[in-house]
This record gives structure tokens, sequence and C-alpha cells, in this order.
């Protein structure tokens, strides 16, 4: 084998690998970690508990502004939490049933906020 | 890629590029080959500058802050450049001329940075979003990296009231820069730090030793090291841990090749490695008197020569580790050294505590192989390679294995056992295997006299 040959094996050898791993397991289907993993949406009956969530930002200062705007509307007791996904999330943790929370829900929407709920992280 | 991740890359890519331009000052870089080969070394050259400079720049109660994080690195660039400069080195030009090597080492070679990449992928995936789990990481590493990050300092109440509140802040100053470089204090990217810091570890290893052992000798040993159960589970785990022994084992690595070729740039990123470690964490001080003893003994034949420097480096870190230690002290807290320190210990005690460390260190649901093949290749060297190298390396070992037994014997407090939950062996013996990544690949290449340089 010439060193050119060699070079371009070498190459390949690192290359075709790493690019073919990554998408072999995506064609796999196996789950890559993203942000909507920490996403739970209650189903209708849940019974585990619940919160009112308005979004999700990318930064404290973000979701700081859209916590003002929620507050604006009358949810004065919402607050901004980390997501644990690397995300920031303004809820309102007093929901204390499905029927409740949808209730809520359906009102902040009425008010032009993006609200629904989700079950509540362990811990 | 998210706002965070980037910012992350950003962040490491600034460590890289200020520790590069320290080994080119140093060591001067003729070809862009050597600045691909000792990127990884920079990189964590910068990590250690940029904590030892901020440890003490925050014991003076200098504010840390957003814009200080690319000011640092902007000022350490440039200051590393203008020495350079001084220094008379060539910019980088064109890639290596001579190839080096058979075409069977660079296909080895391929074949090794294929697997090691595709680990570090796993890695990625692993790490993306990890929440925080391990104890010591939620109960202080990263409350005491929040406390620099939100209120700019040491914060007295935090540092002094918190667990291991004389556990040196150089891993914390870290976290606070990676949360101002992402604008948030989210401890689930914060994985990717240990990340960046594992895969700069992996490079600088692999790239201090290329041209010295053949690539047979490398690769394998590399992977064989990432690959342990323990590491598979802990490498990256936001506490300190794996950085020490990063910092500690490259320094090792350093202090080797010094010992062999006798070239005076490397004892400059030593001192900062070491030092790096000593700030780290507390057995990082044990660590760096253990290698530097050691060298100093492996040096004794050319003590004229070899010691002046030696002497120097072991001051500086010795300066570098002083002032974190006179301020907790200031603030009331009780040194790190043990209350006992061993006198009234029985000698029961002692040799449970060395058993314990004995039977941590080979056990093989943890460090699997590697501490037989460390044995096996000290034997060998002993044999048929290169025996100063083999001594020197066997005594790091096997000393800083009886600091362990030390540490379990005279902290009193602690239980002889490797529950981690009470006793931090385990942790510890993190070292000794990270330590046969290097020692393993000079031991045999020492033995087949395959060493190119």
């Amino acid at each position: 084998m010439t060193r050119t040959a060699a070079r371009y094996a070498a190459a390949a050898i690192v290359v075709v690998p790493l690019l073919g791993y990554p998408l072999a397991v995506r064609a796999d289907r196996a789950h890559f970690p993203s942000d909507a993993d920490c996403v739970r949406k209650a189903a209708p009956g849940e019974t585990a508990d619940l919160d009112l969530v308005f979004g999700r930002r990318s930064t404290p200062a973000e979701a700081e502004e859209l916590l003002a705007r929620v507050r604006g509307v009358g949810y004065v007791d919402a607050e901004v939490r980390p997501d644990g996904c690397g995300r920031w999330k303004v809820l309102y943790d007093g929901i204390t049933s499905y029927p409740q929370g949808a209730s809520s829900a359906a009102e902040a929407r009425r008010a032009g906020l993006d609200a629904w709920l989700e079950i509540q992280p362990p811990g | 890629m998210s706002p965070g991740v980037g910012a992350l890359v950003a962040l490491n890519l600034g460590y890289a590029v200020m520790g590069t331009v320290f080994v080119w000052a140093v060591r001067g870089m003729p070809r862009w080959s050597d600045v691909a080969r000792l990127c990884g070394l920079g990189y964590l050259v910068g990590v250690a500058a940029f904590g030892v400079v901020w440890t003490e720049l925050l014991v003076l109660g200098v504010p840390f802050g957003a814009w200080q994080v690319p000011a640092t690195l902007v000022v350490g660039t440039a200051l590393s450049a203008a020495a350079g400069a001084w220094r008379g080195m060539p910019l980088p030009r064109g890639m290596s001329s001579s190839p080096s090597g058979t075409t069977t080492s660079l296909l080895v070679t391929a074949v090794g940075v294929a697997l090691v990449g595709l680990l570090f992928e796993a890695f990625f995936r692993s790490a993306r979003l990890q929440s925080v789990q391990a104890f010591d990481a939620w109960a202080f590493w990263i409350p005491k990296a929040k406390a620099i990050y939100f209120f700019g300092g040491f914060d007295e109440q935090i540092f002094t009231v918190s667990a291991g509140p004389t556990y040196p802040p150089l891993l914390p100053i870290l976290d606070a820069s990676a949360f101002h470089a992402m604008g948030s204090a989210d401890v689930v990217t914060l994985h990717l730090q240990f990340w960046f810091l594992v895969l700069g570890g992996t490079v600088a290893v692999a790239g201090c030793l290329a041209r010295h052992v053949p690539a047979w000798a490398l690769w394998p040993s590399l992977l064989l090291v990432l690959t342990v159960p323990r590491f598979g589970e802990e490498l990256m785990a936001p506490q300190a841990d794996v950085l020490v022994d990063l910092l500690f084992v490259v320094g090792v690595l350093l202090l080797a090749l010094w010992l062999e070729d006798g070239r005076g740039w490397r004892l400059c990123p030593v001192t900062l490695l070491l030092a790096g470690a000593a700030l780290t964490k507390r057995e990082g001080l044990l660590f760096a008197g253990v290698a530097l003893v050691v060298a100093f003994v492996a040096a004794w034949p050319e003590r004229r020569r070899a010691w002046p420097p030696l002497a120097a480096v072991t001051a500086l870190v010795i300066v570098a580790a002083v002032p974190w230690r006179l301020w907790y002290r200031s603030h009331g807290i009780g040194g790190e050294a043990p209350s006992d320190v061993g006198g009234s210990g029985s000698a029961d005690r002692a040799w449970d505590a060395l058993r314990l460390s004995v039977d941590v260190l080979f056990d093989s649901s943890l460090w699997s192989v590697l501490p037989f093949a460390l044995v096996l290749a000290l034997a060998i060297a002993f044999a048929w390679g290169s025996r100063r190298q083999a001594a020197f390396l066997g005594a790091v070992t096997a000393l800083v294995l009886l600091g362990g037994a030390w540490v379990t014997y005279s902290y009193t407090d602690l239980a002889v056992t490797a529950d981690e939950a009470l006793n931090p062996i385990v942790r510890y013996t993190g070292a000794i295997a990270l330590l046969v990544a290097v020692a393993m690949p000079l031991l045999l290449s020492s033995a087949t006299q395959e060493r190119s340089s």
C-alpha cells in the first residue's frame, strides 16, 4: 500500500464509523436525549400530581419575561423552575386534580396564554 | 445545537487556545501537526491556568463575573503570545514534512482514533441530559459553583458551612465559568463540561505519547482505561475526582518524559498541571508531592542539572497552593490534614487500611484488568526495558497507593470500607487507574525498544 493510499484508508477508518454510528443509531430509532424528555403532558383523567405549565424558555431572563406576563393575567403564584433538561419553565403548582387543572388551563388559554397540564417531575 | 451547548464549546475552545499558545510559547510548534498533537495538553494547561489564576484572584477578593471569563482567556492568550514572540518562537507552518511511522502504525492510529471517537460519541449521549446524582456534587461542588456564579466570589456562608469546606475551589470556578458562558446555572448541560474535560485529557495523553510510543501500545491502553466499569459510571459526574486525576496523570507523564530527554519546556506545563491538581482536590496536593518527590529521587544522577528547575516547580506549586489554605484558615476552618495524623492509630487499623487500598485497586469489578496490566508492564520494563522509567512510574503508583492507605488510617472518622458513602478510597484509586493509560504504553514500548524519539 502506498503512503497516499494508506492516508486515505486511515481517513476512511476514522470518518466512516464516526459518521456512521450516529446515523445507524438514528436509523435504529434509538432515542437520543432531547429537551423534550422533560415534557410529560398529562392525559385526561391523570391522577398523578400535576403542574399547570405556561411554557419553557432557554434562559432564566426569557422565563422571567414570560412569568411577568403570566402573573399579569392573574396567576400571581406562578414561578420559574429549571425543568431538568436545560430549560426553564413557568408553572403554577397549586393544581389539586385533573378537572381543576383542565379548567385552569382553559381559562389561561382564553386569556391568551399557552398553557397545559404536566405530570410533576419526581422529587 | 442549543445555545448552552454552543456556549460551552466556545468556552472550552477558549481554554484550548490559551493553553496551546502557552505551550507554543515555551516549546515552539514548527508545524500545524504539532499544534494538533499538543492541543489536548494545551487544553488541560489552559483549564489549570484559568483555575489557578482565579483561585488566587478570588482569595484576594477580585469579583468573578460574566465578562471576566472571556477577558481572562484573551489576556492569558495575549500574554503567552507576547512571551512566545519575545522568545522568537516561529509560527507553525504546514503539516509534518516527513511522515513518521509505518503504514501499519498509521492504520492502527486511525483505528484507535475511530474507537475512542465512538466512545466519546456514546459518552456525549449519556452526558447530554444528566441530572445531578452524585452526592458530593449536589452537597457542595455545585452549591459552591453557584455561590461563585451568583455572588461573584467565595461567599462566606456557603464556603464555610457547606460540606467539605477545605476542598479547593478550582472545580467550582470552572463550573461557574460554564454557568456564565451558558447564561444560567444550568446543572444539566453542565455535565457536558465534564465531557470536554475527559476528552481534553484523553487527547492530551494521546498527543504527548504519540511520538514516544508505538501506536499498538498507545491506543489499546487508552481504550482499556476508558472502558473499565468504574469510568463508565463516573467519568462525567460533576465532581473533582476525574479532573484531579487527569491533571496529575498528565503531569506525571511529562515528568517521565522529562527524565528521559531532559527537555526543560516540559516543566512549565508540569508546574501548571500540578498546581491545578493541588487546587482541585485535597489529595491533589498529595499527588503533586508524590510526583515531585519521586522525580527528585529519579533525577539524582543528574541532580546538578535537574534539581534546580525541579525545585522551582515545587516552589511555584506551593506558592499557588498556599493562598487558598490561608483563606479558609482565616475563616476559622480547620486544616485539611487529619486531626490525628496516625500517631495514635493502631497497627491493626494501618494493616486494614493498606489491605483496603490493595483490595480496591485489584477489584476487577471496578478497574477490570488495569492493575494486573500495570504490574505486568512494570515487570516487563524492569526485565527488558527502561528500569529508570519503571522505577519512576512504579514508585509513583506505590506512593499513591500508600497515600490512600494513609488517608483511611489517619482520618479516624473514615470507616475501613469501600462503601463510597463512608470512605472515598474508590474515587481516590481512580488516579492509579488513569495512570495506567500513560504508564503501560511507556513501559511496554521501552521494553520493545520501539520508541522513535
